[in-house]
């Protein structure tokens, strides 16, 4: 008999007539669909009288319960925040700027971690050996430490051997660093020829990637001449754009620098420490999805005379990426939480200033916990859906 | 599924079925049956309050308040466990059922009172807030800190205090908020922080964890009251009682000159009528809280009278060499008064 996908279907007994199920594949089927209907209503009863057991034990105590916490004033000010918020928002307002905060972390963290993994995954693999030992250096030195030391390390340091704010380092004279933080000119007013000017160099540049695009697709690359005119009017403007803005330079005004923006230290060490450590695991990943791709192309693509820089770029990599994205989702998944670490630095993020003051002053530890774990769980959910829809977009679709 | 597995199912469920129930005089029986009270302290650094030494012993008047209930419970100073919490945990460690018995320079407020169902058996410190400089700054009073940054400790009524003097008095303020006392001074040291808040006799005594403590100075103004006292869960009014008089007790033998040497004394020759029923020479007061009648006894030779303790902890006998302020006797201007025992 041919092999058929219904022979195949069939864990041990033999095909249908027609390839419909036995009657003793029926009623398999349908014991194990009351096994796992039984299971998941023992999975239910088990996580109800959870719950009735907390809300006894916390009636018991006479604690108070409830979600009305939340529109009560807080009656603090945090150190950081993206929002307006002051002594008199609600604890609800306080609960988004602890989450803001936590975003930002994850977003740059995430962002600046891919970018340096990447790069040191590329020189773990390449023939120049002191980029090599360098990065093999790196990422073992980095990956056998655990998170919370280098968390400690990037605080001290920071602390430590950074002037106070009285003696700070000048960069520039226009931006300066202390260990009470990094102070940035910001622009104080946009005019019309500031922003006419900032327009043109967008402009440009979204002209020059569509010239780019166009002989793309034509199996061309663009003229070295055309690309350097292109890249040299959108650096002008934009050099233009930067001297005829007005900047805030930050000024020591009695205790500290106003005007421009100042970047905690607690907030620049947390980044670090989270980028860094990351980065090492990141290199690995990148190691193990280019070293995944068969020997075969690598051979078939010098055969083609393409150079190595090329070879990486347009054959191993695009091919080494469909390896690398469920670790990858596991390494972003990894960082979210890590950034929970926020409250060793003294960082006011979602956990230090919720899970943390908040829990202290209302008492509420279940809800408090609950909400803080449903945001995590969240976050990483969507890391996760994020990452599966890439992976199926990147799939080997076999035949 | 077979039936091994549905009666471990079952098993389990029928565990998880059943809720703990609270009972009064759990922490009593607990402690008796345990053999040791479990008291709430800080991390160990609270200089004059609550340190843990080199050798593994802790000192300080939280301390010897512990030792003292552990002596009028149990009998023996010595049978007195010590749990050492961050401020952002003490709460919860006490809600939880992890420590009897809370006694970690904690503000007595209303909202802690009534919202987190605990009870201050009284106040063992009348303290107020106050705030660190550095000398160098030139900064002589609160107004001059306008914009400056602070060093607080999360979660403590001292953050909220903080940002309620500011924001009434118009001043700006950058809170670097730090989980511990030991961060908080480091941060002051390294100059990341142009003043560090808490109670002013917690300042003066972590001044003395500094490198160099002349340079530093206490502004005058104090911006609150906190009195600091014992903490216990609201679900045993007896331990709640046994807690109290103990401190009442303290304060009454500074009262009736009742010293740590001469309490054996007192005991068996004072012809005071209130001494006589404090230290169990006359009545049964003990047995009211079911403690044995001499529990005073061997309360005040554990570790002498409050005075005794304020003075070698935090007075003239310590390096705080801390006024004592509010915290003397009714008799001499102060606010320490331990009702009748009768």
């Amino acid at each position: 008999m041919l092999t058929t996908a219904a022979n195949l279907m069939d864990e041990g007994g033999r095909a249908g007539r027609s390839g419909a199920p036995t009657p003793r594949q029926v009623r398999r089927r349908r014991a194990a669909l009351l096994q796992q209907l039984v299971l998941l209503g023992a999975l239910a009863v088990v996580a109800g009288l959870i719950v009735r057991n907390t809300v006894i034990n916390l009636q018991a105590r006479g604690l108070a319960s409830g979600f009305d916490f939340l529109w009560q004033e807080a009656g603090f000010n945090v150190g950081f925040s993206l929002i307006q918020a002051d002594a008199s928002s609600t604890y609800g307002r306080i609960f988004l700027v602890g989450l803001l905060n936590s975003l930002l972390v994850a977003a740059v963290a995430m962002v600046a971690a891919t970018l340096l993994g990447f790069l040191v995954g590329l020189a773990r693999v390449s023939p120049n050996v002191p980029a090599r030992l360098l990065s093999k250096g790196y990422v073992e030195l980095v990956r056998n430490l655990p998170l919370l030391l280098h968390l400690l390390l990037w605080q001290g340091v920071i602390l430590r051997s950074l002037p106070t704010v009285r003696e700070a380092l000048g960069l520039g004279g226009v931006a300066f660093l202390s260990n009470r933080g990094l102070y940035l000119p910001t622009p104080a007013a946009w005019s019309a020829v500031p922003l006419m000017l900032l327009t043109g160099a967008v402009a440009a540049a979204v002209a020059g990637l569509l010239l780019a695009r166009r002989a793309h697709r034509r199996q061309e690359l663009l003229s070295p001449h055309v690309a350097a005119s292109i890249g040299g009017l959108v650096l002008a403007l934009l050099v233009v754009t930067a001297a005829a803005i007005e900047w805030e330079v930050p000024t020591l005004k009695g205790f500290d620098y106003r005007d421009g923006v100042k970047i905690m230290p607690e907030l620049a060490a947390l980044i670090a420490a989270l980028t860094l450590y990351n980065a090492a695991f990141v290199a690995e990943i990148v190691r193990a999805g280019i070293q995944s791709v068969g020997e075969g192309q690598h051979q078939a693509a010098t055969a083609l005379g393409l150079s190595p820089r090329l070879i990486m770029r347009l054959v191993i990599v695009p091919q080494a990426i469909r390896v690398m994205v469920p670790p990858m989702a596991n390494q972003y998944a990894h960082l979210i939480k890590a950034s929970a670490l926020a409250t060793v630095v003294g960082f006011p993020d979602l956990v230090n200033v919720f899970m943390g003051t908040a829990l202290n002053q209302t008492g509420r530890a279940v809800e408090i916990v609950v909400l803080t774990a449903a945001v995590y769980l969240t976050l990483t959910a969507a890391v996760s859906v994020g990452t599966n829809w890439y992976a199926r977009r990147v799939k080997l679709v076999e035949r | 599924m077979n039936i091994k597995h549905a009666a471990c199912a079952a098993l389990g469920i029928g565990l998880l079925a059943s809720p703990a129930a609270a009972s009064e005089g759990e922490t009593i029986n607990a402690i008796k049956q345990r053999g040791e009270v479990v008291c709430g302290t800080s991390t160990g650094t609270a200089i004059g309050l609550s340190t843990l030494d080199n050798a593994g012993k802790w000192s300080g008047l939280e301390v010897d308040y512990c030792r003292a209930v552990a002596a009028a419970l149990l009998g023996d100073a010595d049978k007195v466990r010590f749990a050492p919490l961050e401020f952002k945990n003490a709460f919860a460690a006490l809600q939880s059922g992890s420590v009897d018995l809370l006694a970690r320079a904690a503000t007595w407020t209303y909202t802690r009172d009534t919202e987190l169902k605990f009870d201050w058996v009284g106040v063992y410190m009348y303290d107020g807030q106050g705030f660190l400089v550095k000398k160098d700054l030139g900064v002589t009073k609160l107004a001059e800190l306008d914009g400056a940054s602070i060093c607080v400790s999360a979660g403590t009524t001292t953050e909220l205090n903080l940002a309620d003097y500011f924001r009434t008095h118009s001043l700006g303020y950058t809170p670097i908020v730090a989980n511990s006392r030991e961060q908080n001074l480091a941060n002051l040291e390294a100059g990341r922080c142009d003043a560090y808040t808490n109670e002013r006799g917690g300042l003066a005594a972590s001044r003395l964890g500094l490198g160099q403590p002349d340079d530093y100075v206490i502004l005058p103004e104090i911006i609150s009251k906190e009195p600091l006292g014992p903490i216990v869960r609201q679900n045993d009014p007896l331990f709640r009682d046994v807690a109290a008089w103990t401190l009442h007790a303290l304060v009454a033998a500074e009262e009736f000159g009742i010293t740590q040497e001469n309490v054996s004394a007192s005991a068996e020759a004072s012809q005071n009528p209130e001494i006589q029923r404090l230290l169990g020479k006359t009545g049964d007061f003990g047995a009211k809280l079911g403690l044995s009648n001499d529990w005073a006894v061997t309360v005040i030779s554990a570790v002498g009278n409050y005075g005794e303790i304020f003075e070698r902890h935090l007075g003239a006998g310590s390096p705080v060499k801390l006024d004592r302020g509010l915290n003397t006797l009714w008799t001499d201007g102060g606010l320490l008064y331990a009702p009748p025992i009768r």
